[in-house]
């Protein structure tokens, strides 16, 4: 039987079986053009995304500077969300988008008198803070109704 | 006798007190702790995209990691595909190396298991392709005492010993392949190759006394049928 000592000799005598001289010069020019491959096959955002990291990772900046970065940017977004919600919260609900407006039943001349208005309108515009609000409820849904009119709806003049 | 009186304070190895003491030899550092050295500054700029760093790494690491590849496969071609994969596979998961291991233990880790699930999925043996020996090894002094004159091979039949060698390394199994050549071809030590396998000394140990064994068996099989 083959000593263990001869067995060693042998199998490091398997370390001269090598490949082609310029092998290794051409593989990595293989791999490198596997990574340009593999890199076009990737969505552009997250080519972009990728970069991205990368450059902020080459800018010196300290890491808490981007922490606090993120969070007034979540905490901005945060407010202004509730805020959102906080005016929609005093005013009924709409739905649809179409403004419909009726006229009173009456014949009372417009001028003077509130006009109703009917607004079926996802959102509210900040511009109508100043007006007189009246909620009307149908029953199904709630409607917000107008008391004034806008001045920019009074005629200019009246005869 | 009089005592000296020094004008200025030197402490007993005669340098001036508060200069810094020469560096000792211990404290110079050794190959092993540049050449680590290097490779967390190369690991560092390749985590940032930069590509020419992680370029650097395959040309250091590509001809050790083909040795471990192709020594378990025994297979040219294998070889070159999962080279390929393993250095994609290391390259994507750079990012999550956070060099709580050497990046050499770190990339033979990816390499032998890549290797070891390549042969697991391959159910049957494919032929191999063997590299041509270099004619460096007519120079080895292994070579040269093996093939001498009161050597236990002779020249003419080293060849043909090596081709038998190879298709008892694929008769072993994947774990114990992979242990001889590390071992036995790559000469890593007991404590790397724990590390890059994930399992005890003892474990390496076992695996490499029964690799042995089977491999004088195969090879005495050989030599009966031969004579």
């Amino acid at each position: 039987m083959l000593e263990e000592t001869d067995l060693q000799k042998l199998l490091r005598l398997k370390r001269y079986e090598q490949p082609p001289p310029a092998y290794f010069e051409d593989f990595l020019e293989e791999f490198q053009q596997r990574q340009r491959t593999e890199m076009l096959r990737q969505p552009a955002w997250q080519v972009a995304w990728e970069r991205l990291g990368a450059y902020v990772g080459r800018v010196s900046l300290p890491r808490v500077a981007y922490h606090a970065a993120t969070a007034a940017v979540v905490l901005t977004a945060g407010t202004v969300s509730w805020k959102i919600l906080e005016s929609d919260a005093g005013v009924p609900a709409v739905a649809g988008s179409s403004v419909k407006s009726s006229a009173l039943a009456d014949s009372t001349p417009v001028r003077g008198k509130a006009a109703a208005l009917v607004l079926e309108d996802k959102f509210l515009s900040n511009a109508w803070e100043g007006a007189q609000h009246q909620v009307a409820d149908t029953g199904s849904r709630t409607h917000y109704v107008m008391d004034a009119h806008p001045v920019s709806y009074e005629p200019a003049f009246s005869f | 006798m009089s005592a000296i009186v020094l004008d200025t304070p030197f402490n007993a190895a005669g340098l001036l007190l508060g200069d810094a003491a020469p560096p000792m030899e211990n404290d110079r550092p050794t190959p092993e702790d540049e050449a680590l050295a290097l490779d967390s500054a190369l690991v560092a700029r390749a985590q940032t995209g930069d590509a020419k760093a992680f370029d650097e790494l395959v040309i250091k690491y590509s001809p050790r990691l083909y040795g471990l590849v192709y020594n378990m496969t025994s297979n040219h071609e294998d070889t070159n595909d999962l080279l390929q994969d393993v250095f994609a596979k290391a390259y994507r998961s750079l990012k999550g190396f956070r060099g709580n291991s050497k990046f050499y233990t770190w990339i033979h880790s990816i390499g032998v298991n890549m290797t070891i699930n390549f042969l697991k999925k391959r159910n049957r043996r494919r032929a191999m392709s063997l590299d041509d020996l270099d004619g460096a090894i007519q120079n080895d002094a292994e070579f040269i005492e093996l093939t001498s004159t009161t050597g236990p091979v002779r020249e003419a039949d080293l060849n043909e010993l090596q081709q038998r060698l190879n298709e008892s390394m694929m008769k072993l199994s994947e774990d114990h392949r992979a242990v001889v050549t590390m071992f036995d071809i790559q000469g890593m030590p007991h404590a790397e190759i724990s590390q890059i396998l994930n399992v005890s000394e003892g474990t390496v140990r076992s695996r490499l006394f029964y690799a042995h064994r089977q491999l004088q068996n195969f090879l005495d099989e050989f030599r009966k049928v031969k004579l």
